[in-house]
């Protein structure tokens, strides 16, 4: 079982366990499945170029390799960010208490790349957060499920169905200017003599 | 996904308009300081070195063949590094098929049983049709939109020309100021969801702007989800 997510605010710590909500625990699903003329169900498989090898489930595997094509084993391996400094693995959050910022703008919720939602139950029932979270507040941490290179964002808030926290990364929207073209005018032909139809 | 959309606002006036999808700046990739690295797929076993077929040559206990011959290694073939592939379909029995699968759609209960099985529904997109999507006039509070749905995707609407800044940003003005999210909708009645490509997942669509002096944002929030409580979780609300 995953350790609690522990958060913080005006001193005191609030502990709630976490399950993920995905849209087919809602909804259900729906699947396309390939069979064969008596309906029985295929399964997907791959063929090399030349048709040589049959690649069924379980018959490949995926890993880093240098240029000679050498396997690098993952423990060998840093992060690295798009500037090409190296960064430290960041540790998981759960389990250690994250402070608490906010009440934040219902609006920066939107400013995330969402990646995962999670159902929140508190251990211990009411206490201050719930009660400002039941009011509409929204708040924001750190959060990380495991270790990873980056530390994403989470937002919890309330609704009538529970807690939630909306984890993803930030992102920015900029501004767009009234001179700003994002599909530029094509350029009109200068004379019809200069048509080209060569290129044609 | 598409890079334009065909939209119409309020007052029923239509505009294809450029769609940008918002990302979060790249994360960090595994890799070693100063070298170039690639993730790559090769081959771990081939056919004659799966379970089954060791299970058929030695029975359940081929451990102590694997130990002494290493009989699951295909030397000429393991480790070789897997380019481009042809998609088949085995049947139940192992073999190719040598004609083209029938595919059904299965549709499950949220508990994972099946519910229905049907021949699949093909949906063609409608962002970018001859009928706009709609403005539907279904006006929601942005604070109650945040609580009450999960947004998948963000995308930014930009103008192409004047007549359209002008278009955009009436848009963005007015929800701006309402401090509200507008429900679009598709289709002859604007009802129906978003879909950005043939078969594509549908979504409800949502537009939320902002303006500052002459420059604004408007974005489309893309929802697949509620944020509500999984039936098989449910135990009271918090």
């Amino acid at each position: 079982m995953a350790k609690p997510l522990m958060v913080s605010l005006g001193g005191e710590v609030f502990s709630f366990s976490l399950s993920e909500v995905e849209r087919a625990d809602l909804y259900g699903s729906r699947k396309r499945l390939p069979t064969d003329g008596s309906g029985r169900t295929c399964v997907r498989a791959a063929l090399t170029q030349d048709g040589s090898l049959l690649i069924a489930s379980g018959m490949s595997g995926q890993g880093y390799f240098n240029a000679g094509g050498q396997f690098l084993p993952r423990g060998i391996l840093v992060g690295i960010d798009p500037q090409g400094k190296v960064v430290e693995s960041q540790p998981s959050t759960l389990g250690v208490p994250q402070a608490l910022e906010g009440p934040v703008d219902p609006s920066n919720v939107l400013d995330l790349e969402l990646l995962s939602v999670y159902l929140l139950t508190p251990e211990l029932e009411g206490g201050l957060l719930i009660d400002r979270l039941k009011a509409g507040e929204i708040y924001a941490c750190d959060f990380n499920y495991a270790a990873s290179l980056e530390v994403e964002r989470a937002y919890l808030l309330a609704n009538d169905q529970g807690v939630f926290a909306l984890v993803g990364k930030p992102l920015t929207v900029g501004w767009v200017e009234e001179g700003a073209r994002f599909a530029p005018p094509v350029e009109a032909a200068e004379a019809s003599d200069d048509l080209d139809f060569e290129m044609l | 996904m598409s890079n334009n959309i065909h939209l119409a606002n309020a007052k029923g006036r239509d505009a294809f308009v450029t769609l940008a999808t918002l990302k979060a700046p790249a994360a960090p990739k595994l890799s070693l300081p100063g070298e170039s690295i690639t993730f790559r797929r090769y081959v771990t076993a081939t056919e004659s070195g799966t379970h089954a077929a060791l299970t058929a040559r030695w029975g359940d206990n081929y451990a102590t063949h694997l130990v002494e011959g290493d009989p699951e290694v295909d030397l000429e073939q393991v480790g070789q590094f897997i380019e481009q592939l042809q998609t088949i379909y085995l049947d139940p029995d192992g073999k190719v098929l040598t004609v083209e699968p029938n595919m059904i759609e299965v549709l499950t209960h949220p508990d994972g049983s099946e519910r229905e099985r049907r021949a699949p529904q093909e949906t063609d997109s409608n962002t970018g049709s001859a009928l706009p999507v709609r403005w539907t006039g279904k006006r929601i509070d942005l604070a109650e939109a945040v609580c009450k749905f999960s947004f998948k995707r963000r995308m930014q609407l930009r103008h192409s020309d004047g007549l359209t800044y002008e278009f955009l940003f009436g848009m963005a003005k007015e929800l701006g100021e309402s401090r509200s999210v507008m429900l679009l909708g598709t289709g002859e009645k604007g009802t129906g969801p978003l879909v950005f490509q043939a078969n594509g997942r549908p979504y409800r669509g949502f537009l939320e702007g902002q303006v500052q002096g002459a420059s604004y944002r408007l974005t489309l929030l893309l929802s697949d989800m509620e944020l509500k409580r999984p039936a098989a979780s449910a135990g009271g609300a918090a």
